[in-house]
């Protein structure tokens, strides 16, 4: 039984405020437990597409097209769903934290340095609402899982205080504290070290088996692209040039510019060329 | 038999012993944060070495206490058998232009103000009112020719230059004063994907076609691999192991270097661990 | 960006227009009384504006007035700014104890309290113009220099002033061509705070009678003038005060918007 796809993007397209095109025409689907990759160069506007469906894209950009977020209802059940495109403040917002998780690439930026990582846990909005143990409890919960170490003591602790990877983990325990069925990903590993990108990979597996949460994930790194996506997209000025499954487009790319990207990474690698 | 504190004379172009940095802590009375510690390290002309580790491990510490930008605890740093401690500022400023260097954010290591004309010549005009003269620019476009650059560049500002371009600016700007060596500090990985390549074979290039020793410090061990016959495994300050890559890379001697080697991911599919299970 | 305030452009230009040419066009001078016309008010009797209590053309001594306002407002500035922007640079650049002992200059003289300065220095030397814009250069300049000396604390770490050090460029080398054109922004920020206190500070000094010995005007005296005279003849304070409004206004309003665009 095929169940409706968890995101669907037909068309899709955003446009700067001075009317030059950000994202052209990009359609896909991402389905259930899947995870899905969208690769690309500085400019191919991979992360806008990510921001603009978060509503979080530069002021002034107009989305057209249409993005569905299926709502949740049993699998086979066709209830509407959420468009996302040119939506609202007042519709995303309740969407965000408890629907779409958002995991960004700098863990320094991402929290706030004057308050602890326990009090900017405590403010996930699925948590409003439950008593003061029960949330202490979920976060420790969420900290374990991310396999942090001395979970109370971190909830103490000041995000300085954190090293990079810690951060980043932190804040990944952060985005699936509302067991959202979406995560948004920005390379969100750009910024680590190899093991702890090791670290952070194989917990988003974990988290996609464990609690069947799709990822989008922008990166560059096709070696982060090979290690965990189900499927691909590469974009290009703004439009999908190439998208598959992983095998398909990293073992044998057909788009001339998707070519191009693979034989630079197996070239940096030391890997024979593409036949 | 030589003097017990004279320098033994040394071929190695550059050369640390003992190297020991240290930063004050910040709070009361706390010792100091030893942030490289005793770090021996040989680079002979026309030799590459790569040193390898996590963030934090030292790795841009030890490239500005090579060039004496931070002062030592303890150690002596030497480029040409020349121990930097005891050299007047003027004879530091000769013997530091033996050896460049290239950073990882080519925009941020470009002045925004000058065009690429006056970033490229300037080295060559250590004093305040050298001029730039026709000489000087015949020699920039010497040095923009070998890294793929023409005469239109020459007006133009870091801020109108793409990364691939503004990295190539700053090679072209560290091979004028004609060193001996150059240490690059995470060259690439502040580059889109596609460029990373031909930057890399770029620098291996010119290293070749002039002689030139390099130092290369990086994360990447793939690009470790590729750039450098030998490599340093720094962690936490400290030498974890050395050695000819290809062997570091067959036979690793230490868990550490294990570790690191196994974190390293490919984009060949294949190489894709099996289980989604926690591992 | 928002445009430049054309008012207060407008207003600045005009005056400053005004100020040079009206002097210059006029029959009348700043001081020589025309004794046909004492204390008259504005009409066209020859004085747009009146004359004031010893039959001196009160346009004229406007426009001079505000020549002069003008002309210490930059000097001062250009003095202070050279001064400042310098030692805020070498200080910074070179830190250790070069750093301290300069900045801990800045420290005591910035201790030393204004006004009994300026009247030290007339007492010793006389009412002077030039003393003047010296001594408002001389205190202002004390501000800049921590401005700059912060930013060039902050540029001093920057990657390319390294590459440069790594290059072999000598100190400087380095200050001039790498450190200066990076400070330029905060310099104009600098400038546009500056400009309007000394104009404001010329006038309270003039006022007092420390700043433009007589005959010479400027708004200071002028205000001083009007304010002993303010029950029979109003006007002769509320000229100069709208004029020293109008400019410090102008001033301020236009160093907003420039310090929008480069701050």
């Amino acid at each position: 039984m095929a169940e409706a796809p968890l995101l669907s993007l037909h068309g899709y397209g955003l446009v700067h405020r001075t009317g030059g095109p950000v994202l052209r025409d990009i359609s896909f689907d991402l389905g259930h437990s899947e995870i899905l990759c969208i690769v690309g160069e500085s400019g191919s506007g991979k992360s806008q597409l990510l921001m603009s469906l978060l509503g979080l894209a530069m002021p002034g950009a107009a989305a057209s097209g249409s993005a569905r977020l299926s709502s949740t209802g049993l699998a086979g059940t066709e209830l509407a769903g959420t468009e996302l495109a040119g939506a609202t403040e007042a519709v995303l917002r309740p969407l965000r934290g408890r629907q779409m998780g958002m995991l960004f690439q700098d863990p320094l930026l991402s929290w706030n340095p004057c308050r602890t990582i326990g009090s900017q846990l405590g403010e996930v909005p699925s948590l409003r609402g439950e008593e003061s143990a029960q949330v202490r409890r979920r976060m420790l919960q969420a900290l374990r899982d991310v396999e942090l170490q001395e979970p109370e003591r971190l909830l103490r602790c000041y995000p300085h205080q954190l090293s990079g990877g810690m951060r980043q983990r932190a804040m990944l325990a952060m985005a699936v504290l509302g067991q959202p069925r979406l995560l948004l990903a920005d390379e969100p590993t750009t910024a680590l070290d190899p093991t702890t990108q090791q670290r952070v990979l194989q917990h988003l597996r974990r988290l996609r088996a464990q609690q069947g949460m799709s990822i989008l994930l922008v990166t560059h790194d096709l070696g982060v692209v090979a290690q965990i996506a189900d499927r691909v997209l590469v974009l290009e000025k703004g439009c999908i040039v190439e998208q598959g499954t992983v095998a398909a487009v990293l073992g044998a790319p057909s788009s001339p510019h998707a070519r191009r990207l693979v034989q630079a990474a197996r070239q940096l690698e030391g890997l024979p060329c593409l036949a | 038999m030589p003097g017990v504190n004279a320098p033994v004379p040394s071929l190695a172009l550059l050369e640390a012993r003992g190297l020991t940095v240290h930063v004050p802590d910040g709070r009361w009375r706390a010792p100091p944060r030893v942030l490289l510690q005793d770090v021996n390290l040989r680079v002979g002309k026309g030799e590459t070495l790569a040193v390898v580790g996590e963030s934090g491990a030292g790795k841009s510490t030890l490239v500005r206490a090579l060039l004496r930008l931070l002062p030592p605890a303890a150690g002596h740093v030497l480029i040409g058998g020349h121990d930097l401690a005891i050299l007047s500022p003027v004879e530091l400023r000769a013997q530091r232009r033996r050896i460049q260097l290239v950073f990882q954010d080519p925009l941020a290591s470009l002045n925004p103000a000058l065009t690429v004309l006056e970033l490229v010549a300037d080295p060559l005009r250590p004093g305040l009112r050298a001029a730039l003269d026709a000489g000087m620019r015949d020699r920039v476009l010497e040095q923009l020719a070998a890294v793929g650059m023409d005469a239109r560049f020459l007006q133009r500002r870091c801020s109108e230059l793409s990364g691939g371009q503004a990295q190539r600016v700053a090679i072209a700007r560290a091979l004028i004063t004609e060193p001996e060596m150059l240490i690059c500090d995470e060259p690439v990985s502040a580059l889109d994907l596609a460029l990373r390549a031909q930057v890399l074979e770029l620098l291996a290039g010119l290293c070749r076609s002039r002689s030139l020793g390099m130092l290369m410090v990086t994360h990447d061990l793939h690009a470790a691999r590729l750039m450098c016959a030998r490599m340093l495994v720094l962690r936490r300050g400290a030498v974890v192991e050395e050695g000819a890559s290809a062997e570091l890379f067959a036979q690793p001697r230490s868990d550490y270097t294990r570790e690191l080697l196994a974190a390293m991911l490919s984009v060949d599919p294949a190489a894709r661990p099996g289980s989604d299970s926690v591992s | 960006m928002k445009a430049l305030p054309r008012a207060s452009l407008l207003l600045l230009a005009g005056l400053t227009l005004a100020a040079i040419v009206v002097p210059w066009l006029s029959p009348w001078d700043y001081y020589t009384p025309d004794w046909d016309h004492v204390d008259q008010g504005p009409g066209l009797h020859g004085h747009l504006l009146g004359t004031d209590d010893l039959g001196r053309d009160l346009l004229v001594r406007l426009m001079w007035s505000c020549r002069i306002s003008l002309l210490v407002a930059a000097a001062a500035s250009a003095i202070s700014l050279a001064i400042g922007v310098a030692w805020g640079l070498v200080a910074g650049y070179r830190g250790g104890r070069i750093d301290t002992v300069m900045m801990r200059i800045v420290d005591v003289l910035y201790s030393v309290p204004f006004t009994p300065f300026v009247i030290v220095l007339t007492v010793l030397f006389g009412r002077d113009l030039v003393l003047l814009f010296l001594a408002i250069g001389a205190v202002s300049w004390l501000d800049i220099a921590r401005i700059v000396r912060a930013q060039t604390l902050g540029l001093r770490e920057r990657e390319f002033v390294i590459a440069a050090q790594v290059a072999g460029l000598g100190s400087p080398a380095i200050m001039w061509r790498h450190v200066l054109p990076n400070l330029l922004g905060v310099t104009l920020v600098c400038l546009t705070l500056t400009v309007p206190a000394v104009i404001s500070t010329e006038a309270f000094l003039s006022y007092l009678g420390l700043g433009a010995q007589s005959p010479l005007t400027s708004l200071g005296v002028m205000l001083a003038d009007g304010a002993a005279q303010m029950r029979a003849r109003p006007l002769l304070l509320v000229l100069p005060a709208m004029v020293l409004i109008t400019l410090v206004y102008a001033c301020n309003s236009l160093g907003d918007a420039l310090r929008e665009r480069y701050g």
